[in-house]
């Protein structure tokens, strides 16, 4: 890799942690650090994915351990520990934040106007990728990743 | 004129009292965010209505004609936010009603045919409680 290649991969992961940091800051009550990427990444219980495609083609991943699933959900639903949470709602609280980290990284990286397009978010049953950003989030653990192909 | 995605709204559209309100989004997470930012926004809807795509929100707003206002994802299955709004406005009953559009996805062209389709606002996710009250401001008396 040339130095401007690894600028630019530098630059792609600065997008990328900022722009989980927003999403956390905003709308998970409680809050988030980020351990960064050399931190060990979870044992995968939840693993949300949402594809960019056009000009600009990769895969984001989210996967969480299942305190971090569910303390995200409970983060962005404003619930307390006691209150009911089904599998279903952990699920798609995580598909939703992989949506939302989708669509700021995107702007970030490849401007309002870029070519890129996002898919509906999926769940996958996959472990974490390597070279994963690690995040706590209240009690458990989150992993972030992209993975680009052009 | 482009648009401005931090919580835009245009007011082409008379306002009225508002005692229904419908959210349009895939994720059922999201919709309980929403009605979450709508209290924490002090913005008070008697009725609070919700739909998967925009085949549930066609459906809800037949079946619930007195819906004020309607908030809908962009990125959904089956019938996408942008083609819910172009199936409003084709119903002449529901010419007027206001319509913004919450998404992740703030590209121009995008938003810019989300207006031309007759959406009336914007808010970007993620958003604040703020956002939202300025958005919706326009529209909720």
């Amino acid at each position: 890799m040339d130095a401007s290649q690894a600028q630019a991969v530098g630059a792609l992961a600065e997008d990328l942690r900022a722009s989980v940091q927003q999403v956390l800051a905003t709308m998970v009550e409680g809050g988030c650090d980020c351990l960064g990427a050399d931190a060990s990444a979870p044992e995968v219980a939840l693993h949300a994915q949402v594809d960019f495609q056009g000009a600009h083609q990769g895969t984001l991943s989210i996967a969480c351990d299942a305190h971090g699933a569910e303390d995200l959900a409970r983060g962005l639903l404003m619930l307390g520990p006691e209150d009911p949470l089904a599998p279903e709602e952990v699920a798609d609280a995580l598909k939703e934040c992989a949506n939302m980290v989708a669509g700021v990284l995107k702007t970030r990286a490849f401007g309002s106007d870029g070519d890129a397009r996002l898919s509906v978010p999926r769940l996958q049953s996959a472990p974490a990728p390597a070279g994963s950003l690690v995040w706590r989030v209240r009690g458990g653990t989150m992993a972030v990743a992209l993975r680009r192909e052009s | 004129m482009e648009p401005d995605v931090s919580g835009f709204a245009h007011t082409t559209t008379t306002t009225k009292p508002m005692n229904k309100l419908l959210i349009v989004d895939d994720s059922s997470t999201m919709r309980k965010i929403i009605m979450r930012v709508l209290r924490q926004a002090e913005i008070s809807v008697d009725n609070i209505l919700e739909a998967g795509n925009g085949v549930e929100g066609m459906q809800q707003l037949a079946s619930n004609p007195d819906v004020g206002l309607v908030l809908s994802d962009v990125n959904m299955p089956e019938m996408n936010g942008l083609e819910f709004v172009k199936a409003i406005r084709k119903s002449h009953a529901k010419d007027k009603l206001p319509i913004i559009m919450v998404t992740t996805e703030s590209g121009q062209g995008l938003l810019t045919n989300a207006l031309e389709e007759g959406a009336n606002g914007f808010v970007c996710k993620p958003f604040t409680p703020e956002t939202i009250r300025s958005a919706l401001e326009p529209f909720v008396g």
